[in-house]
């Protein structure tokens, strides 16, 4: 009886205990929801003159997070940049993709992330919405930076709510990979189709044996739904109404779209039996062991194909066009976080990241500047579709709910796909459910 | 009698330590994910909003948190029913005196158990793939099936090919307890039983069973808790698709809080798995452990 009292009582100030900290939380959320941009003109300033004064006297830590693919190429940067800045330190750590977001997203909510961040452009909204980025105008004014340099996609998924907040370094969008000797024993013209009617045709002749014409994506939410969307903002269709209050998914231009993408697979046969199991990297294996003529994807993929396999003959060529030519922009962006204890350093580091001559060398794909893509690296024939293609690219509509829309978009396309339902009840369910979000 | 309560007994110091880590680490976690449960808490939100029983209401009105239990509860049951069986029956033939080279089966069965979750897991998934997997590849050589099976993403064998990764993985476990077990079973009752009269079967009965009884409900209980809140198996072979048909009560909750950023339906949800875990372990403690007390 006695412990049996003994551990309610822990039990009850343990429980105490828990909702004054979840308070404190509130209370912290609620500094940072409110007070973070006024503040910050003031800190602004403080932080100049504390910045000088530390340059004479000590050397100030910047911690960064980067991506592990930039193990090779961030280490050389930070040195020019530490000898640049002679008062600022770099301690880089990197992080492998699986997992990335949901570290990310753990340690901005808890307030223990790192002074800058390098986040894929579709986190960016919602870490801005979070309150967790330090809003950049302030900065950007006070340095005159230019900011019509930057390619307008790219500067928009910067953007929230009319004020920048991280800058952008990396802009890419997808082209098409095609097989030629894939194509040229299917007695196909040597070049890419240049519609999606003639993709389908393409496919058809390309598919014979344990070869397929097309990789279409049909697993992992990011890889399918940006597919997904290219289809539908070719043939005119929308995914938000322009106030972003209503899902336009089953508006007959969409479902048009829908239905193409699950015909590949359903109708036409065209598509790999493993559909359900092929991601990004998946289609680009199919590929690379020429097991399917064709698919969807950004220039990252032209070494490691030729490295998996330095034989193959392949061409690269811009999305197919339907109604009009459409892509979805993707792209990195480098911010600072609302826990950074010395903003105007971590300023002057993704400033250095996103200039014209570092943002060549530190994207992998293309730079974000104007300026910055007459860089030597762009000139090979194989990567000229791919940057064409930035001129038809636009990010996807910025608003917080992105990922959960994506995952809604995922779910609902796989009934689809897998058969369970028609294209129109599959979207007209999701439809419903991403208006309940938006409400 | 003030005097004897302030005497601090020196083995309390003891425990204290490793008391202070699990009250920080599993007690202080267990109620704070309880307590969230009563907040509106997603990204957005810049304060958390207390909404009482909401979040239940809502969670037990989604078709996929039923779904996802549904699922949970016919993963568990067939998992702990085949891993039990096929290592109980293991542990059988392996405790026979003909057998030979025992050494050396039992850790080629064991290398399943010894194996990294996800190491295994992926191995599968190379496995069960529809193209170019060698289950399939197996299938269309020998002529029995003529068509590619689409192990991982067809609706109807999801759950099971799930389910054997995980009775793969697991069956060692029980095979290695339940041969001990089995050879705890003093040899001389067994002849004992025969001079009195019973056959093989009706030895096994009385005297093996009630030997082995207590390990097998120990290892079973321990079998159900672990499938229950299994995440590995499901995570990596198929993220509990196609379209939530092998979503599990684990994968639910990690898709509530970290694809959907919904930390309070998350966190109810996570209170339904712990009750219904706590529930399951008192029964099972009060209705099978009474004869060991006694």
């Amino acid at each position: 009886m006695k412990r049996m009292k003994m551990a309610s009582s822990v039990l009850t100030l343990m429980l105490v205990f828990c909702i004054i900290l979840s308070a404190c939380g509130q209370k912290e959320n609620k500094e940072n929801g409110v007070d973070d941009s006024p503040k910050q003109t003031q800190d602004d300033g403080n932080a100049e003159n504390t910045a000088e004064n530390n340059t004479k006297a000590e050397t100030v830590t910047i911690k960064s997070w980067d991506s592990s693919w930039k193990e090779k190429i961030t280490p050389d940067l930070v040195d020019e940049f530490e000898q640049e800045n002679s008062g600022i330190k770099l301690d880089v750590q990197y992080f492998p993709w699986n997992g990335m977001h949901d570290k990310y997203l753990v340690a901005l909510k808890s307030n223990s992330g790192p002074d800058v961040i390098n986040i894929a452009v579709d986190w960016t909204t919602p870490f801005a919405a979070m309150n967790k980025l330090v809003i950049l105008d302030d900065f950007i004014k006070a340095d005159n930076m230019d900011l019509s340099d930057f390619y307008a996609g790219p500067l928009e998924t910067a953007t929230y709510n009319g004020k920048i907040c991280a800058l952008p370094y990396r802009s890419e969008t997808m082209g098409l990979f095609y097989n030629k000797s894939i194509f040229e024993e299917a007695n196909l013209p040597d070049r890419a189709p240049e519609t999606w009617e003639e993709l389908i045709e393409f496919s058809q002749a390309a598919t014979k044996d344990d070869i397929y014409g097309f990789g279409l994506v049909g697993n992992e939410t990011n890889n399918l739904t940006a597919r997904l969307f290219i289809l539908v903002y070719s043939n005119n269709g929308k995914i938000l109404s322009d106030d972003r209050k209503k899902c336009l998914l089953n508006e007959p231009e969409a479902i048009e779209a829908v239905q193409l993408y699950v015909d590949l697979y359903r109708k036409y046969k065209v598509v790999p039996k493993s559909v359900l199991e092929n991601g990004g990297k998946a289609n680009r294996n199919l590929f690379a062991n020429e097991k399917v003529a064709m698919y969807l994807s950004g220039n990252y993929d032209i070494d490691p194909i030729y490295s998996d396999n330095p034989d193959i003959l392949m061409g690269t060529a811009m999305v197919p066009e339907w109604k009009t030519r459409r892509t979805i922009l993707a792209g990195w962006n480098v911010a600072i976080t609302n826990t950074s204890e010395d903003k105007q350093a971590s300023w002057k580091w993704i400033k250095f990241l996103a200039s014209t001559e570092i943002s060549p060398r530190y994207s992998a794909t293309f730079p974000s500047r104007k300026s910055a893509s007459k860089h030597e690296k762009y000139n090979d024939p194989e990567l000229k579709p791919f940057l064409d293609a930035l001129e038809y690219a636009y990010p996807l509509p910025q608003i917080g709910q992105m990922s959960q829309i994506k995952e809604i978009v995922y779910n609902h396309t796989l009934y689809a796909l897998i058969g369970e339902k028609t294209v129109q009840e599959a979207m007209d369910e999701a439809v419903q459910k991403i208006d309940e979000l938006l409400q | 009698m003030l005097k004897g309560r302030l005497k601090i007994n020196i083995n309390v110091m003891y425990v204290i330590p490793a008391a202070l880590i699990i009250l920080f680490v599993m007690i202080y976690p267990l109620i704070y994910t309880f307590v969230l449960s009563f907040y509106k808490n997603d990204l957005f939100g810049s304060s958390m909003e207390f909404i009482k029983f909401e979040q239940y209401k809502k969670l037990f009105s989604d078709p996929v948190f039923i779904l996802s239990i549904k699922n949970t509860f016919l993963w568990t049951i067939g998992c702990v029913s085949f891993q039990f069986l096929l290592g109980f029956l293991a542990a059988g033939v392996l405790n026979q005196e003909f057998i030979k080279y025992k050494m050396l089966i039992r850790i080629l069965i064991m290398l399943p158990w010894v194996l990294p979750s996800v190491i295994g897991v992926n191995i599968w998934k190379w496995s069960y793939h529809s193209d170019f997997g060698i289950i399939n590849g197996f299938l269309k050589f020998t002529g029995i099936v003529n068509d590619d099976i689409q192990w991982l993403t067809s609706g109807s064998t999801a759950m099971t090919a799930a389910i054997i990764v995980n009775v793969w993985k697991m069956f060692p476990f029980v095979m290695l307890m339940m041969e001990a077990a089995l050879q705890s079973v003093p040899r001389n009752l067994k002849d004992a039983a025969k001079v009195d009269g019973c056959n093989d079967v009706s030895a096994f009965f009385k005297v093996t069973v009630p030997y082995i009884s207590a390990t097998s409900l120990t290892v079973l209980l321990l079998l159900t808790i672990w499938t229950f809140n299994a995440f590995t198996f499901i995570y990596v072979l198929t993220e509990g698709g196609p379209v939530h048909r092998t979503e599990i009560l684990p994968m639910f909750i990690y898709k509530s809080s970290f694809r959907n950023y919904d930390f309070g339906k998350a966190s109810a949800a996570g209170v339904v798995l712990f009750s219904i875990t706590t529930i399951f372990s008192i029964f099972y403690f009060k209705f099978f452990f009474k004869e060991e007390k006694v």
